[in-house]
């Protein structure tokens, strides 16, 4: 998984198959991030073809973590069927979700 | 592609059928879903969308026998068993394996309303299955815990 630190933002591009396989390794990247005080986080998803529902666990830990140090979790580029995944768990009312990065990093930079 | 096996059907008029086994390990997750994704191409299902709610079905499914049935323990057996009717209207997947009794239509639907703080994190697998496929049968049937999925297929759809 890629990582990339713009400012005080941290772009991770997610893996192709977010499955109970590699959500374990996803899980430990971003738990890793939070505890080294990370708050913003943007999750790309343009690489990603496909995501299960331990995928969706492990964004849904993460933002209850960010949660509690205020800070905020960003999904951005999902590709249709991806999205439809998010819309009928009920996350597109939990998670912010953008169509690209830069809406994402414009909607952080804003007061 | 490694453990794939396609078994030829003992009477071509009556439905096709084609088989997987796997050991029940998560690496093997995505060999499962392409064995799907060929199978349903190979029946000439060319749906992406179709396909999709298949592979992610039968993804979770097999995700819930790992973790459950064999508590994660790598040296069970998983058959993936999918069949098309001659009528070629619904798309069945028996999924078998012979770990603990594990009956994943026991579990209730997770609250898709609830906010960040209330969200729990379980039961998405099942409800996915619940919501992509158009049948989720589970039976139990000696040491063997069979769950059996099915999907209807609109016909010479090759759209998204």
């Amino acid at each position: 998984m890629e990582i990339r630190t713009e400012d005080d933002v941290t772009i991770a591009v997610m893996v192709p198959r977010f499955d109970a396989y590699t959500a374990n390794d996803v899980d430990m990247v971003l738990r890793e991030l939070i505890a080294k005080g990370t708050k913003k986080i943007v999750c790309d998803f343009s690489q990603t073809e496909y995501v299960a529902s331990a995928g969706l666990r492990v964004l849904l830990s993460s933002a209850k973590n960010l949660q509690k140090t205020d800070g905020q979790i960003l999904l951005v580029s999902m590709k249709p069927y991806v999205y439809e995944v998010f819309e009928i768990s009920g996350f597109t009312q939990i998670f912010k979700i953008f169509p690209s990065q830069k809406e994402a990093l414009q909607s952080l930079n804003q007061p | 592609m490694k453990g794939k096996q396609r078994t030829e059907t003992e009477n071509e008029t009556t439905e096709e059928k084609f088989e997987l086994t796997v050991e029940s390990k998560l690496e093997k997750l995505p060999v499962i879903s392409e064995f799907i994704e060929e199978t349903m191409k190979q029946c000439k299902i060319q749906s992406i969308k179709d396909i999709y709610a298949v592979q992610l079905s039968v993804d979770e499914a097999c995700t819930n026998i790992i973790k459950h049935a064999y508590s994660n323990k790598s040296e069970g057996t998983i058959v993936i068993r999918c069949m098309l009717p001659i009528s070629g209207e619904k798309f069945i997947v028996n999924i078998m394996d012979w770990g603990k009794p594990f009956d994943p239509t026991t579990i209730p639907n997770p609250d898709t309303e609830s906010d960040l703080n209330e969200r729990k994190v379980g039961g998405l697998g099942i409800f996915f299955m619940r919501k992509f496929m158009d049948e989720v049968e589970y039976v139990r049937s000696n040491d063997m815990n069979l769950l059996i999925i099915g999907k209807y297929i609109k016909k010479n759809e090759s759209s998204k």
